[in-house]
């Protein structure tokens, strides 16, 4: 039982170390194009709101969902396709060959995923607040922190589970995701709050994570914030329980790729 | 030979785009494709702007769509490079062939650019009646926003194309600043006009804002925004095509430049891990 903890530790923290380590060595140039083109599509929404006179309150709204997007496109583009690219360059098969689990590499792309999108959005956020001038007030910083991480850990849940299905389905699913960032970033709220899409449609929404965390975090960042969903307590509540359930659904995936990779020599060749 | 190879390449692009599923699917996905814009436009102006009628509702949603085919096809084109060096590996077969490389970079851009056609086509046998749209449509003009409009997008893909055979890994980071950079100055979501200074100045002269802005005076007749109003049509015209022509001879001097540097450095067949 100890060994397997250990090895389960190890890979996750091996898998994590990269993404890490690499943002400040081989990653710069990357860093600082995603954070710029992150910047320029925010200011794009912003000064759109400008051009039709919208409240300031917009302008805030929008970069909060600035903040959130570099998680998104993370969970998409580095852990949801992962697996797929994996194959694709052809380590998906030893990795799978390999007595570390799959579970404990995902965790670890999805640790270093989020630091590497917390540093991109972190610096997103600040260039924004200073550019546009754009105030938020937090009354408590250890409740925005907790909502904040809960909602990251049901956001990446879904995208642990979906890492297998992209495995499945292969180029059909890329071309699917692409299809799939902007509208889920429409719906989730990135660039206006989802109760403007009426009670029934913010409610289908609501299955991404990501609107239940930004309408959450709007409420506690902005001052007399009503355009709001459902109370943010609430909220919580719901990405907690979407966490334990997209998890549990992506473990069980998992073991299944596993399962069918090294049974029927299946999913993990290239080109297969 | 140089047609047979134009051809060759249009009919690649359209095969690598989609022969992914059955071309009935790729059909809705082609319908689908341009929504997530329209959606956009329609919450932002129609329930928080001024409405469904209004001026600058047209404005964003024509703007968006004309954005989409032009974007998608400078994006893609440019993006040609990578493709074939690293997933496909045939970017040396390619440019050891008889076919000119920007010969079959051209018919990627065609293939692409047709195919995005397509599924603005098909949005807007429903954007029209649903909305309730008047418009002035002139074919010639528009016929010209779009041609001219592509040669502006296709010298940009091949200004980005030359980086790319020059930068020996597949870095797609600075699509990322292109594309935040792009979709705010294009005058596809609101009018560059609002913008400070020095941005407002690119967003009069660049190629893509001034094909969409000319793409839409084409259907509606005039100008909805103070984008360019006041100005007289000839100037207008002028900057239009000056533009974007200046953008393909760039793209031209540039691509041939970064061709042979890239052919002497051994660059064509290096493929990253990364």
């Amino acid at each position: 039982m100890k060994k397997h903890v250990e090895l389960f530790v190890r890979t996750a923290i091996a898998r994590g170390y990269v993404r890490v380590k690499g943002q400040f060595t081989r990653d710069v140039n990357w860093l600082i194009a995603s954070v710029v083109g992150g910047f320029l599509t925010m200011a794009t929404y912003v000064y759109l709101y400008r051009s039709i006179q919208a409240p300031e309150e917009f302008s805030a709204m929008v970069l909060i969902g600035g903040f959130m997007t570099p998680y998104w496109l993370n969970v998409l583009w580095s852990v949801a396709v992962q697996l797929y690219w994996e194959k694709e360059m052809g380590n998906l098969q030893i990795i799978i060959l390999s007595p570390a689990p799959l579970s404990a590499f995902l965790l670890g792309l999805t640790i270093g995923g989020m630091f590497q999108s917390t540093i991109r959005a972190v610096i997103i956020l600040l260039i924004g607040i200073f550019v546009f001038k754009v105030s938020l007030v937090i009354y408590n910083i250890w409740v925005v922190v907790v909502v904040f991480l809960i909602s990251l850990c049901a956001l990446y849940g879904v995208g642990m589970m979906f890492s297998s299905l992209f495995l499945f389905y292969g180029r059909e699913m890329w071309r699917v995701a692409s299809i799939a960032q902007e509208p889920v970033s429409i719906a989730s709220g990135i660039y206006f709050p989802i109760k403007l899409f009426g009670r029934v449609a913010a409610s289908v929404v609501s299955l991404i994570p990501l609107s239940l965390g930004l309408d959450a975090l709007r409420q506690l960042l902005l001052k007399d914030y009503e355009l709001y969903f459902l109370n943010w307590k609430v909220e919580v509540l719901i990405l907690v329980v979407m966490w334990v359930v997209f998890t549990f659904i992506a473990i069980r995936l998992l073991n299944y790729v596993e399962q069918i990779a090294k049974r029927e020599a299946r999913l993990t060749l290239r080109w297969q | 030979m140089a047609m047979k190879g134009l051809i060759a390449s249009i009919y690649i692009s359209i095969q690598v785009e989609s022969n992914w599923t059955k071309k009935f699917l790729y059909l809705l996905y082609l319908f689908f494709a341009p929504l997530s814009s329209i959606l956009i436009v329609c919450i932002i102006y129609g329930f928080l702007g001024q409405g469904f009628n209004s001026p600058s509702f047209y404005f964003a949603l024509f703007g968006s769509l004309s954005y989409f085919i032009l974007a998608d096809t400078f994006f893609n084109t440019a993006y040609t490079v990578i493709d074939d060096r690293e997933h496909y590996r045939v970017l040396k077969y390619i440019i050891v062939s008889k076919t000119y490389y920007i010969v079959y970079l051209l018919g990627r851009g065609i293939g692409k650019f047709a195919l995005s056609f397509v599924g603005i086509t098909l949005n807007l046998l429903w954007i029209f009646p649903v909305f309730n749209i008047d418009t002035h449509f002139s074919l010639i003009l528009f016929v010209i926003s779009i041609g001219v409009g592509f040669v502006g997008a296709f010298g940009l893909a091949l200004l980005f194309s030359s980086y790319y055979l020059l930068a020996i890994r597949e870095e797609t980071s600075l699509l990322d600043v292109l594309f935040g950079g792009l979709y705010l100055i294009s005058g596809a979501m609101f009018s560059p006009t609002v913008l400070p200074g020095i941005l407002s100045k690119i967003a009069s002269y660049f190629p893509i804002s001034t094909a969409i802005e000319m793409t839409r005076f084409s259907i509606f007749g005039g100008h909805l925004t103070p984008y360019f109003q006041g100005t007289p049509f000839s100037q207008f015209m002028f900057i239009f095509i000056v533009s974007n022509i200046i953008s393909l001879l760039v793209g031209l001097v540039m691509f041939e430049i970064a061709l042979s540097s890239a052919i002497k450095k051994g660059y064509i067949d290096v493929t990253t891990a990364f």
